[in-house]
């Protein structure tokens, strides 16, 4: 698979000289279902707002399909959709339709082409049927599907998702998790950053934790032990982890 | 969500026929009906007015909370020019009635003003500011200088209008937000504590700020940049119709 994302010794200080990334360096493949975990405040939406040219780093490099980053912003705005934590800052349209439709507008997109593009999107987000729809009426877990069409519709071959299940109730999660599995079918590279990573660990092809802005885990779940997620301030999703489970 | 009644921002262009007009034609229209509005007989203005507050009071999400602006815009303006009559004295009963026909033509511009935002998207007027600067651009710097690669939002002014238009009705959110988080805690927007008020005006700063910057992030992640595209709609028999209409209520 071709190489999407390098960062190589990616450094970035805060105002205050504390370090938010310290000496990371990480390659993402296309095709890859990634998981970045890790507590509140260890880098994970830092790390992504890189990728994708929303920060700039003190020190480093990051580059996206080989050259460097600030070369490739208008590329990436066409390949790389990011989905934010705040659902209601991202909702740009009156209807669900018009919303779906405001990304690809902006690149270009018209007449059929972006009708297909939306309803595209409307389906592998299991939108259907709510076109209609305005945007303040639909349930938090809708919102947050919305938001992931919202990416799709604008063809993205990668999609970040920071905090995909915060807030939302059961159902929703296994909704969101249904998107997920048809995003991982489509051959799309997906970007989970949670710190709930029990949701979408079975999905994963390859697991990264980071800590006080470092990794300190890449491999593949199946890989990793009760400490690696213990010592990151992490739920564990082995059995032996809950030993008050009801089976 | 914000009170719809405080928040005279809350841009939400219902579905109506005049919706899918052509901006630039209702834009026309409106600037017919305030010059007609201002030089029209009695009857004619009120139906001009009638006719606006009709198609005004029929849209969606507008409906009657719409007469009451109305009613006070038309006290105050009433009362306003018959208190200060303009000769030095303080009120003239006799200025009354030339007041009310004054109040009764800034209410039909007002009305149509309402009824051009409430059909009109806020992206649909910076669209078109931006493809007129992008013209102009074209016209007097060369098609190969029409905007630069890296052209910031300052260089596009129909992008900082309606961002700024869309940050408005967030301000309200905010604002209704942190009242209630007040009011529940027993904090209360008011004169007497000076000290409180501002800590929460502070809040309703910072938190819009936030909410902006959000929001900007989110939408630059989906293309709305200055190199966007835009969507502009093109003229229909109708949108010429409505520009006729225009133009007879400019010149006669």
């Amino acid at each position: 698979m071709a190489e999407l994302f390098r960062a190589e010794g990616l450094l970035h200080l805060f105002p205050d000289g504390k370090p938010g990334l310290e000496d990371l360096s990480l390659s993402i493949d296309e095709g890859e279902f990634i998981i970045v975990a890790g507590r509140n405040g260890a880098g994970k939406s830092l790390l992504m707002r890189h990728f994708v040219g929303l920060s700039k780093p003190s020190a480093g490099s990051i580059l996206y399909r080989g050259s460097p980053i600030a070369s490739q912003i208008p590329l990436i705005r066409r390949e790389v959709g990011y989905v934010f934590q705040d659902t209601e800052a991202q909702i740009f349209g009156q209807t669900v339709e018009e919303d779906l439709a405001f990304g690809p507008a902006n690149l270009g997109i018209q007449g059929k082409e972006l009708e297909e593009a939306v309803r595209l999107a409307l389906r592998d987000a299991h939108l259907e049927g709510m076109s209609d729809r305005r945007p303040l009426t639909l349930s938090g877990g809708e919102k947050r599907r919305l938001t992931i069409a919202g990416v799709l519709a604008m063809k993205s071959r990668c999609v970040i998702l920071d905090e995909p299940f915060v807030n939302l109730d059961f159902p929703s999660v296994l909704e969101i998790i249904e998107v997920l599995k048809t995003l991982r079918a489509g051959g799309k590279t997906v970007i989970v950053l949670t710190h709930e990573i029990e949701k979408v660990f079975f999905l994963a092809s390859r697991l990264v934790i980071l800590n006080h802005g470092r990794i300190v885990f890449d491999a593949p779940p199946s890989q990793a032990k009760k400490e690696d997620f213990m010592q990151s301030g992490l739920v564990c999703p082995y059995r032996e982890c809950y030993p008050w489970r009801i089976d | 969500m914000a009170n719809r009644l405080a928040n005279p921002f809350a841009f939400e262009p219902g579905e109506s026929a005049l919706a899918t007009m052509h901006p630039l034609a209702k834009l026309a229209l409106l600037l017919g009906i305030a010059s007609a509005a201002m030089r029209s007989t009695l009857g004619v203005l009120l139906g001009l007015f009638a006719l606006g507050l009709l198609v005004l009071i029929r849209l969606p999400r507008v409906g009657g909370g719409a007469l009451l602006s109305i009613a006070l815009l038309a006290v105050f303006a009433a009362v306003v020019r018959g208190i200060l009559p303009g000769d030095g004295r303080l009120f003239d009963m006799t200025t009354l009635p030339a007041s009310g026909l004054y109040a009764l033509r800034l209410l039909t511009v007002y009305v149509y003003s309402r009824l051009f935002y409430a059909t009109t998207r806020v992206s649909e007027i910076g669209d078109w500011m931006t493809a007129a600067i992008r013209m102009f651009r074209r016209l007097f710097r060369g098609k190969k200088r029409g905007l630069r690669k890296e052209a910031g939002i300052l260089e596009d002014p129909g992008m900082l209008f309606s961002l700024v238009l869309r940050f408005l009705p967030q301000i309200f959110d905010t604002y209704q937000r942190i009242k209630e988080a007040g009011e529940v805690r027993g904090i209360r927007l008011s004169r007497r504590n000076i000290r409180r008020t501002f800590l929460m005006l502070e809040q309703l700063i910072v938190g819009s700020m936030v909410q902006a910057w959000r929001t900007a992030v989110a939408m630059e992640a989906r293309g709305y940049s200055p190199q966007r595209s835009l969507r502009l709609r093109e003229f229909e028999v109708r949108d010429w119709a409505l520009l006729a209409i225009s133009a007879a209520l400019f010149f006669f």
